[in-house]
């Protein structure tokens, strides 16, 4: 279910307002009685929820909820080797999962591209084939739909048994609470991904107040609005340019879909994490921030951390620092930065473009630590560091939304190619996407940052209704709707 | 009093998530007439059934949609988000397009008219015409979307299956094949550089007729002329109107060495348009444009009609006999540019049968009438409009199943 869906919008929510709203205010009960009955309750929607986007899935979900709950049950009751061995089993099963869900497709197509290779009916097309990953469908094996939020409950999942490895947690002793931990609908489709030390207090007792419930409105409300208003604009003219011929494409056009498409996936995603963040505010659950205005970056290093702040903190916390961070001199560092953005690029999909943009970081901070932070710390003319970080974000996006290298090739060729042919930007552009344009770009953080620093903004009641309705009246209308992050 | 505030602020929330719906089954419940006429649609579609089936695979997407179609007050929420997105983009046609066309070309702006899509596959054309973009309208329009050689061979030898098996059976077989609207209003149509002037259609009706007998009816030049006298297109449609499919059907008709009627000749009136997908579909508040009308023509009013049956609609089957004395039967399988066509169909044959052209599996797509009539027909006409060339072919393959096979 989408959260911007009517159904979402004028049956689920209002639903699990009220039973939420309703359990709060039990007579006869006191404050642990009542958190329990509104984890079931939760849980009980949650789980209808994700339910709702493929009844079989949720059979996934509850193998990761069972296997990773009684893998930390376990790993708490044993000392010595045998605790180590119950970890890398556990998590070793939790990335069997995700990758047999996420990446067997992937593998397929590209063993029936090199059968086809070893029979001599591809030749001098191997490598073209082979980064397309189409496969040639030849071992008749039917192609694995992923199971939506994957990449999001494994994750979570996997960081609470090491949490409990490490002792920095106690185990959860009621599995119904630690199925709500994973299964919680505000971040299961698309994170933020929470860790469990951020979580276990609030399933045992948080306080919900008006206060709260409004800030959740308020953030619920922008987010619906960057999700509907800005990004499924934005996504529909990006998709109508990457659907062109690239000998179509003219220069103009193919910055106007980066530029499109880099707007796009921010609101999308931030837009999400909003929403997320409101609807957990709003039920009592305070999570981190997801984003922290990433397009006004001025380096590569300082984009990783105002961008998916909680898949970079899970990567931070369970992989780099184990791997000595950057303690163990220059060269284990520029080590570790490569394999945490190797892993950054497979997480988020089955595909070498993923895997090209992930490398393109790790290089960039490779670069940065080893000369480039200096020389982007000492140059005066900041603005020249936000055009190298935006240039490069920009480039690394047309890696991420192209279906395979030598498309995301072309289009980058394009880029460069003035004066060509093609359709004319006009073409594309409407007064809802120049408004959406000059509004996400206005909207990207500078004017926000610079207040910040006396006084949020934070925009009145009345603008929140109002973008709320609006909202309401453009996915009434079937407009464009699909989530990107879903996918991964 | 901040507290009094705060309850007010999350009722309002909460009454906006909750009242419509409220309201809504209110209504129903107590006056069933309100209700009545506040669930009107906009457009002729198809409603989405409420799915009776279990599946697990995707019974809750099927009962999303039904959601989706019958949400509260939807007809009046995409009313009101056209007049509002109908306003965006007057204003942006009416001031910002032309200076922003000046602005990145200069002199060249000058006739230029930038095309401008709106939701996502609704062109918004010179004088108000809208036309369509989608199922790649535009390459048909630009000249872009040739075929090969090897696929006009292709499709060439499946016409000609096909009328080999209507020979043999004594069928009159005959292929209609009907321009886009962007070819025929061309001058309303924005600035596109055209690479090929003569376009996929018209390229490959030459090949078959340079290669084999097979006549195909391609009636572009005729549209072309009788905008002189008649307006052939719907403005805010995709479709032709009731006098282009006039013109179409007297084409088909001198292709079956039928008698031709001008239209002119005709008591012809204006009537009020039943159709305008391209204002629906592009979000468009219709109260800004100017009114459309279509024609109404009196065509043998002399020949009565018996046996009708079925249904007008795109994806339906309508059944007819008349006492017009030719004699003969026809079986007409096309898209929805036939539903125009129908009344003028029915008068010039002693039976007809006018059905939908997609199928999966004849024997269960096609009423059984429909397969018995193919077998039977003594004229069968196969219609595609251009953007939907290719779908003509999975079509022919079916018919000729159905007549190499005699019974089911």
């Amino acid at each position: 279910m989408l959260f911007s869906s009517m159904l979402f919008l004028w049956i689920f929510l209002p639903v699990v307002l009220i039973g939420n709203g309703l359990l709060s205010r039990l007579p006869h009960a006191d404050e642990r009685q009542k958190i329990r009955r509104k984890n079931i309750f939760l849980l009980l929607c949650s789980l209808f929820f994700y339910a709702w986007g493929g009844i079989y899935y949720i059979l996934i979900m509850l193998g990761v909820i069972v296997l990773d709950f009684l893998g930390a049950y376990l790993i708490s009751r044993q000392r010595g080797n045998g605790r180590k061995a119950l970890l890398a089993v556990t998590v070793l099963l939790n990335l069997l999962i995700l990758f047999f869900f996420k990446y067997f497709n992937m593998l397929i197509a590209m063993v029936e591209t090199l059968m086809s290779w070893r029979s001599g009916t591809l030749q001098d097309r191997f490598l073209v084939e082979l980064f397309s990953l189409q496969g040639t469908g030849a071992l008749g094996i039917e192609k694995i739909v992923l199971p939506i939020g994957i990449s999001f409950f494994t994750f979570q999942a996997m960081s609470y048994v090491v949490d409990v490895y490490r002792d920095t947690v106690p185990p959860q002793t009621n599995i119904l609470d630690f199925a709500l931990y994973i299964s919680l609908f505000p971040q299961l489709i698309a994170g933020p991904i929470v860790q469990y030390s951020d979580i276990a207090a609030a399933l045992r007792c948080r306080q919900e107040s008006m206060e709260d419930f409004l800030e959740g409105v308020r953030r619920f409300c922008y987010g619906l609005g960057k999700k509907v208003l800005l990004s499924n604009t934005l996504g529909s003219t990006a998709d109508q340019i990457w659907a062109l011929e690239t000998n179509e494409l003219g220069a103009g056009l193919a910055w106007l879909g980066m530029l499109s498409y880099t707007l796009q996936i921010y609101y999308d995603f931030s837009g999400y994490s909003d929403m997320a963040i409101g609807l957990g505010r709003m039920l009592g659950f305070k999570w981190k921030e997801n984003f922290d205005y990433p397009y006004t970056s001025l380096s590569i290093q300082e984009f990783w951390r105002r961008w998916h702040i909680s898949l970079s903190s899970w990567f931070k916390n369970y992989v780099y620092i184990p791997l000595g961070g950057n303690r163990k001199g220059m060269a284990v560092t520029c080590r570790n930065l490569v394999i945490v953005f190797l892993l950054t690029g497979i997480w988020h999909g089955a595909n070498f473009t993923f895997i090209f943009w992930g490398l393109m970081y790790a290089v960039l901070l490779v670069a940065e630590r080893l000369f480039l932070g200096r020389l982007l710390q000492k140059n005066p003319l900041k603005l020249l560091n936000w055009i190298y970080t935006m240039f490069f974000v920009m480039i690394g996006w047309v890696f991420f939304r192209s279906d395979n290298l030598v498309m995301a090739r072309r289009y980058i060729r394009q880029l460069f190619c003035f004066g060509t042919s093609g359709y004319s930007v006009l073409s594309y552009l409407s007064m809802q996407v120049i408004l959406a344009l000059v509004l996400g770009i206005l909207g990207m953080g500078f004017i926000q940052r610079a207040f910040r620093k006396k006084r949020e903004i934070r925009g009145s009641f009345a603008l929140q209704i109002a973008i709320l309705a609006l909202s309401i009246l453009s996915i009434a209308a079937g407009t464009y709707n699909p989530f990107i992050y879903f996918q991964f | 009093m901040k507290k009094t505030m705060q309850k007010i602020k999350i009722g309002i929330f909460m009454g906006i998530l909750l009242l419509p719906s409220l309201l809504w089954y209110g209504i129903r419940l107590i006056s069933p007439e309100t209700y009545a006429r506040l669930d009107y649609d906009l457009g002729e579609k198809t409603q989405v059934a409420f799915p009776e089936k279990f599946d697990p695979k995707d019974y809750t997407r099927k009962l999303e949609e039904y959601y989706n179609d019958n949400v509260p007050f939807r007809s009046q929420m995409i009313s009101l988000r056209q007049k509002l997105s109908g306003l965006l983009e007057r204003g942006y046609t009416g001031y910002l397009r032309d200076r922003l066309a000046r602005l990145l070309y200069g002199d060249e702006a000058e006739g230029f008219f930038a095309p401008q899509t709106v939701g996502d596959i609704v062109l918004l054309g010179r004088h108000d015409w809208l036309f369509y973009t989608g199922d790649d309208s535009i390459s048909y329009y630009r000249g872009t979307n040739l075929l090969e050689e090897e696929q006009m061979r292709y499709n060439m030898s499946l016409m000609e299956q096909l009328q080999e098996l209507c020979d043999e059976r004594g069928i009159r077989l005959q292929f209609l094949l009907l321009p886009n609207k962007e070819l025929v209003y061309y001058e309303y149509m924005p600035s596109y550089t055209i690479e090929n002037q003569t376009r996929r259609t018209e390229t490959f009706v030459d090949y078959v007729e340079q290669h084999s007998d097979i006549h195909i009816v391609y009636p572009l030049r005729e549209l072309w002329q009788a905008k002189e006298n008649w307006q052939t297109y719907h403005r805010y449609d995709t479709h032709w109107n009731h006098a282009g499919a006039f013109i179409g059907t007297q084409e088909l008709y001198r292709a079956l060495d039928m008698p031709i009627t001008d239209l002119s000749s005709l008591e012809v009136t204006q009537c009020d348009v039943s159709t305008s997908d391209l204002m629906i579909l592009g979000g468009l508040d219709a109260t800004q444009y100017p009114v459309e009308y279509d024609y109404a023509v009196n065509y043998r009013p002399e020949v009565t009609l018996t046996n009708v049956s079925g249904d007008k609609l795109p994806s339906g089957t309508y059944y007819a006999e008349s006492d017009c004395g030719n004699g003969q039967s026809l079986v007409f399988i096309g898209d929805s540019f036939r539903c125009f066509m129908i009344d003028y169909l029915v008068k010039d044959f002693s039976s007809s049968i006018i059905t939908y052209r997609e199928t999966s599996d004849y024997r269960t797509d096609y009423p059984e009438e429909v397969v018995r009539g193919i077998r039977n027909a003594d004229v069968l006409v196969v219609e595609a409009v251009d953007r939907y060339d290719s779908r003509l072919y999975p079509a022919i393959q079916k018919l000729i199943e159905i007549l190499q096979t005699e019974t089911d």
